[in-house]
């Protein structure tokens, strides 16, 4: 987990206009909010537009950012807003997924060798239908779980840090993964241990 | 802890093998600071000076209730300072022919008779009255101006009026 200040400087370098120092704060972060936009949306196209769109209104917004939480927790806050209210626009269209490759390191992850080993469905079913098992699941439960999942399950957030970027309590973090745990169990029953 | 529960977060897990093309993520930057550029050039100055304003206020830090309070108050001195403007205009129009008018003839303290009290000539004369008397060589100036006898009728209707 990141220090709170780790970015004040660059923060603070931006805020007096220094765009170097912004395109360092880009580079810093970039991979993980292309993660959370990507997690949420399952779609590389709509992530990459997002994520510019995102760094925009951060890079538009800066002069107001005060500081009271880290920058990280901020623009982790701007990217969630925004993606969910692009998602509320783009359900009402079709939705699209592109899914980006599984990289090859996933055969010799220990989650991955261990559920092959405890679940014949995923031995049987190759890593293209794991995935695409995957991301269905996570397109049938609602935004608001979707956005927890991601930060917490894939992403590995703590509850609290979760709390503060949503601005909600720990409590409806806590509440909002176990019902999105949940449905996530019905909807990957036949990969689970019986 | 249940093992399903476990169980469906290796899975999720797993998700973070998903990554974007090779180089994608090392281009970004370079990508983001072109399209800032292209949106610079595409975005009208209005818009960018309006934004930029927003800014400039925001940095004062003052809650949001003070510029809705702030842009309330402008707006009225505004329609204040367009109806006081709207009152000049028309009270001007009447002004031009006001500057021409000859006065009421007043009455002489004692005498019973009305005096004519001299015009004001300087002035555009634009009534068509005045445009008459003016071209009538014989007639009266305001220097020249005499008292005329009043009839014992006329006094009266003038006493009633």
């Amino acid at each position: 987990m990141r220090k709170p200040d780790e970015d004040r400087e660059l923060v603070a370098r931006a805020q007096g206009g220094d765009t170097t120092a912004f395109d360092d704060l880009v580079r810093k972060h970039s991979g993980r909010l292309y993660g959370l936009v990507y997690h949420m949306t399952s779609n590389h196209e709509d992530a990459n537009d997002l994520l510019q769109d995102i760094f925009a209104k951060a890079y538009r917004s800066l002069k107001r950012f005060r500081g009271n939480s880290a920058f990280y927790t901020w623009i982790y806050s701007i990217a969630v807003n925004m993606t969910l209210n692009f998602l509320k626009k783009r359900n009402r269209q079709r939705n699209r997924v592109s899914l980006d490759d599984m990289d090859a390191g996933v055969q010799n992850d220990p989650d991955y060798i261990e559920a092959t080993a405890k679940s014949d469905p995923v031995r049987e079913a190759n890593i293209s239908e794991l995935q695409e098992r995957l991301n269905a699941a996570m397109m049938q439960i609602s935004e608001d779980h979707r956005a927890v999942v991601t930060m917490f399950d894939i992403q590995g957030m703590p509850h609290a840090q979760i709390a503060e970027v949503l601005g909600v309590s720990e409590g409806t973090v806590r509440s909002r993964l176990f019902y999105a745990h949940r449905q996530l169990q019905v909807f990957l029953q036949d990969f689970l241990t019986p | 802890m249940s093992e399903d529960f476990q169980d469906l977060q290796r899975l999720l897990r797993l998700k973070r093998h998903e990554r974007p093309p090779e180089g994608y993520l090392e281009s970004f930057a370079g990508e983001f600071q072109r399209r800032q550029r292209e949106e610079m050039l595409r975005r009208s100055s209005r818009s960018l000076f309006i934004e930029r304003l927003g800014t400039f206020i925001a940095g004062f830090g003052a809650p949001r209730w003070a510029y809705a309070a702030g842009a309330a108050y402008a707006a009225a001195m505004i329609a204040l300072f367009l109806h006081m403007q709207g009152g000049a205009v028309l009270g001007g129009g009447g002004g031009g022919e006001a500057e021409v008018a000859a006065p009421a003839p007043v009455m002489a303290p004692g005498a019973g008779q009305p005096v004519l009290q001299p015009v004001n000539l300087s002035g555009p004369a634009q009534h068509p009255f005045l445009i008459e008397i003016l071209a009538d060589p014989d007639a009266p100036r305001a220097e020249q101006a005499v008292p005329v006898p009043v009839r014992t009728d006329q006094r009266r209707v003038i006493r009633e009026f």
